[in-house]
């Protein structure tokens, strides 16, 4: 509404997240280094909007009823993203988790009032598996009474990608006053860089993505093969092994794989430099715009994803043991 | 530690050291240089690659590696705890100060050498070569031999440009180490596609004028440079800057810095940086 200085509602917050000038990155290369705030939507992380896009979209095309359930497999941002929307939109959710995961994370969904089903382990071949069951659940809802269920299914739901490419990538353009040179990121789902990717290559802009250590699509974009390299990242939440629906008919203009001591030396130095805490998935972001940078040489503008904040990781990313027991740096004041 | 030059013939008496070649061709790279070594090097050396011990994002050549890289290849050499290091380069004294400033910067707890002349003054010594075998590979390291400093000894672009903006009195001395010509633009760059000139403000030491004899003289030309003051080396790509670094420093400057990007990244047209005929 024209004149009003205050957002609607909960989900009206979503999104329209600042982007920052990223000083000790931007020094260190000589170049313009813009982190999009996404620890600043209201549930904490860049999935808000993916969160958003799915079930508004599911929503328009008349698949959800009123007290329909949301329901996905996931252990991170995704799931607290999805029970913050089914509250404010009076849905219920039901997330699916690996019984293995922290029980820092089991709290942080179950604070949103999302009900959560702990499942065994299984690798993604077997119909055991969290997402699997999660789908089974969805479907076996909607058999008894459908549209009462909606299977989120963040990784080939192409309405992760489209609300990035709606609002993402038009907020960076706009927000840089199109005098943008690069945009690079990791992927989880793909929806980021697929979605605000794709808007902004339209504009000629330089789209990268960066992998983490484990993870297959390095490989894929620079010789043609899925295939990990072996290692492992500490990282959660980034790091695919297949091209999802969301990543298909992308392709990025740069690809790089950094390990975590290089992400580990970008999550110290910007609380150092910057005052600014991110998790490591932001801080493996952050070192891909500053391998950007150094590629394209100084004077350019590059902008990345700062998908959430650090303290979401206090057990492992900021524990002193945890990171000397793989041999990662620590920060000076740990 | 300061680094101290070796005669050859000093160098061909000393026992369990690590010799090492770090030719650099400014044409040909260290591409040219290892296919060099393999046909003739000092007896017993390895080839130490500076462009593949280097940050492997930039474009630019040789740019200073993350320690973790270092470390890799400081593994690869072999090098044993407190074992002394010597390096010599085959144009003369070209290269190798540059990378004999790193292990100096680094902190390797070691005995660092140069040879005086590089392999030149060794051939003419009449001392023999072999066709070189061990270039260098990175492997894993000793986590006991590791360590985790940061690495302050070099300027990056927005640190050397923030001095410009400092007034003359207070700012670090900007002291650029090629020659004249290429200093006021009227000779070219070899490297495509920079501009001439130099940085504002900065003062033209050329390498040439500290080296004599294939090791550094005492007695060159200071061009007004003070060496009570805070100084930033610079030159065509960080090489020579680093021996010039070394060469203040051996004549008593305490606070030397090396802009590691040099002109290739200052020159650059794309950086927008200021510059000065």
């Amino acid at each position: 509404m024209v004149g009003q200085m205050y957002k609607e509602n909960t989900l009206a917050a979503i999104g329209d997240t600042p982007l920052i000038k990223l000083e000790g990155p931007s020094k260190e290369t000589g170049c313009t280094i813009l982190g999009k705030a996404e620890m600043m939507n209201p549930g904490g992380s860049v999935k808000d909007r993916a969160a958003l896009s799915i079930i508004n979209k599911a929503e328009a095309r008349g698949e959800l009823k009123p007290n329909a359930t949301i329901v996905e497999g996931t252990a991170g941002n995704t799931g607290i993203a999805l029970a913050m929307v089914a509250k404010a939109r009076g849905y219920k959710c039901k997330i699916v988790i690996p019984n293995t995961q922290s029980q820092e994370k089991k709290d942080a969904i179950r604070l949103y009032g999302a009900e959560l089903i702990e499942v065994p382990p299984a690798p993604f071949k077997d119909p055991a598996n969290y997402v699997h069951v999660s789908r089974k659940l969805a479907e076996q809802l909607n058999e008894i009474d459908r549209g009462s269920a909606l299977w989120a299914n963040q990784f080939d739901n192409t309405d992760n990608r489209l609300g990035h490419y709606e609002t993402t990538g038009p907020e960076i353009w706009e927000g840089t006053n199109g005098k943008l040179d690069g945009f690079i990121c990791a992927v989880g789902s793909g929806g980021t860089l697929a979605g605000a990717g794709s808007y902004l290559q339209e504009r000629n802009v330089r789209v990268g993505i960066v992998d983490p250590d484990g993870a297959a699509l390095y490989d894929y974009y620079v010789n043609g093969e899925l295939k990990s390299n072996g290692k492992g990242s500490i990282t959660e939440g980034i790091g695919q092994g297949r091209i999802t629906a969301n990543l298909e008919g992308f392709t990025p203009n740069f690809a790089i794989n950094l390990p975590d001591t290089e992400m580990m030396r970008v999550v110290i130095g910007l609380m150092e430099t910057d005052g600014l805490c991110l998790g490591g998935s932001g801080g493996l972001n952050v070192a891909g715009a500053i391998a950007m940078g150094k590629d394209m040489g100084p004077g350019h503008t590059i902008v990345t994803v700062l998908c959430d904040h650090g303290s979401r990781y206090a057990s492992k990313l900021f524990n002193k043991e945890f990171l000397q027991s793989k041999s990662l740096p620590i920060p000076s004041w740990l | 530690m300061p680094v101290t030059f070796l005669s050859p013939q000093e160098l061909s008496i000393i026992d369990n050291c690590l010799i090492l070649d770090a030719t650099y061709f400014i044409k040909g790279g260290t591409e040219k240089a290892k296919e060099r070594f393999t046909e003739r090097s000092i007896p017993h050396s390895s080839f130490w690659d500076i462009n593949s011990c280097a940050d492997p994002h930039y474009r630019l050549p040789h740019m200073l590696a993350p320690e973790i890289i270092f470390a890799h290849f400081l593994a690869g050499s072999r090098w044993k705890n407190k074992q002394p290091i010597c390096i010599y380069d085959q144009i003369g004294l070209f290269s190798a100060p540059r990378l004999a400033w790193e292990f100096c910067k680094r902190e390797v707890d070691a005995d660092i050498y140069l040879l005086a002349g590089g392999l030149p003054s060794w051939e003419a010594a009449g001392l023999p070569l072999t066709p070189g075998s061990k270039i260098i590979e990175p492997s894993t390291p000793n986590p006991d031999l590791w360590w985790q400093d940061s690495f302050v000894a070099s300027y990056n672009l927005s640190e050397v440009f923030d001095e410009l903006r400092i007034d003359p009195q207070h700012s670090a001395q900007i002291v650029d180490a090629r020659s004249p010509g290429r200093f006021n633009g009227s000779e070219p760059e070899p490297r495509e596609g920079l501009r001439g000139g130099h940085i504002p403000g900065s003062v033209n030491l050329p390498f040439s004028t500290v080296v004599k004899d294939g090791q550094f003289t005492n007695d060159f030309n200071l061009n007004g440079v003070d060496l009570s003051r805070p100084i930033v080396t610079t030159c065509g790509s960080g090489i020579t800057a680093a021996g010039l670094a070394l060469a203040l420093e051996a004549r008593g400057a305490e606070h030397v810095m090396v802009y590691d990007g040099s002109w290739s990244q200052w020159g650059d047209p794309a950086a927008m940086t200021p510059i000065s005929l």
